[in-house]
């Protein structure tokens, strides 16, 4: 396989630019999901059970792969990667949605538009996978290693994510300290009580 | 700590595809993979009675 730099290369195929941006796209959708589990975990006080943790530890194999893509150019090898980090990712959702499905059992933490976390999850992850599906139809992109020299807009995604993934280790290394994660949570292991905060209750 | 431990392995991994290094990057999401599955191996089997 070549190696293409696309900035010396004005004959980039158009499907290769549109690629690049639909894998900055969905980095930056991964970038709003691990926010907005921020946002629940810290801000409406509902701490992530390890099933919840999981997912988003899916999230960011899926990040991994995505980065690759934009990093080292398009390979099928990458996109792999990014349907295990999915495939891993529906696992854990879908127990999830099963633990819960039948009445009267409850759910965990509040729902978002209507439906729980864990079944987005499992919306957001087998769109994914099939998306992956699809956009791997696609032989042009293998032609030819495409790397491009990134601009602040990809940029700004991976570092993102990279700050993203690591304020996970250190937020889960709060709640679970030194031991099995406590399945319900109850509050943070390594935090004095006045950081005391409520758990997502079954509602 | 194990889940953490996940993060951390990925957060590694994101660090070293930035580095231009694709071959550890590929180890360290393999073992943050495989780590997590068996986190979530020791949830889905720790409720279950399998003294028969």
């Amino acid at each position: 396989m070549t190696v293409v730099r696309d900035q010396d290369d004005p004959l980039v195929p158009p499907v290769v630019t549109l690629l690049f941006w639909m894998n900055v796209i969905a980095l930056y959708l991964i970038v709003v999901v691990l926010a907005s589990a921020f946002y629940f975990e810290f801000v409406r006080r509902e701490l992530p059970c390890p099933l919840c943790l999981l997912q988003r530890a899916a999230f960011c194999a899926m990040g991994v792969g995505i980065m690759m893509n934009l990093k080292f150019g398009f390979s099928p090898r990458h996109y792999g990667v990014i349907l295990l980090g999915a495939c891993t990712g529906m696992i854990f959702a879908a127990r999830q949605v099963l633990l819960h499905i039948v009445p009267g059992t409850g759910a965990y933490g509040s729902p978002v538009f209507g439906l729980h976390y864990y079944t987005w999850d499992v919306l957001v992850f087998g769109i994914a996978i099939a998306l992956c599906a699809f956009v791997l139809m696609f032989n042009r992109q293998f032609d030819q290693r495409h790397l491009r020299r990134l601009s602040f807009v990809p940029m700004l995604a991976i570092v993102l994510m990279l700050a993203l993934t690591g304020a996970n280790a250190v937020a889960t290394l709060l709640e679970c300290g030194f031991q099995v994660c406590p399945d319900p949570p109850r509050d943070f292991q390594l935090l004095p009580p006045k950081f005391s905060i409520q758990p997502g209750q079954p509602s | 700590m194990a889940l953490a431990l996940v993060f951390l392995l990925y957060t590694i991994s994101m660090a070293l595809v930035m580095l231009e290094r694709r071959g550890m990057a590929a180890v360290s999401f393999i073992v943050a993979l495989v780590t997590s599955l068996l986190v979530y191996a020791h949830f889905a089997t720790s409720h279950l009675d399998i003294s028969l």
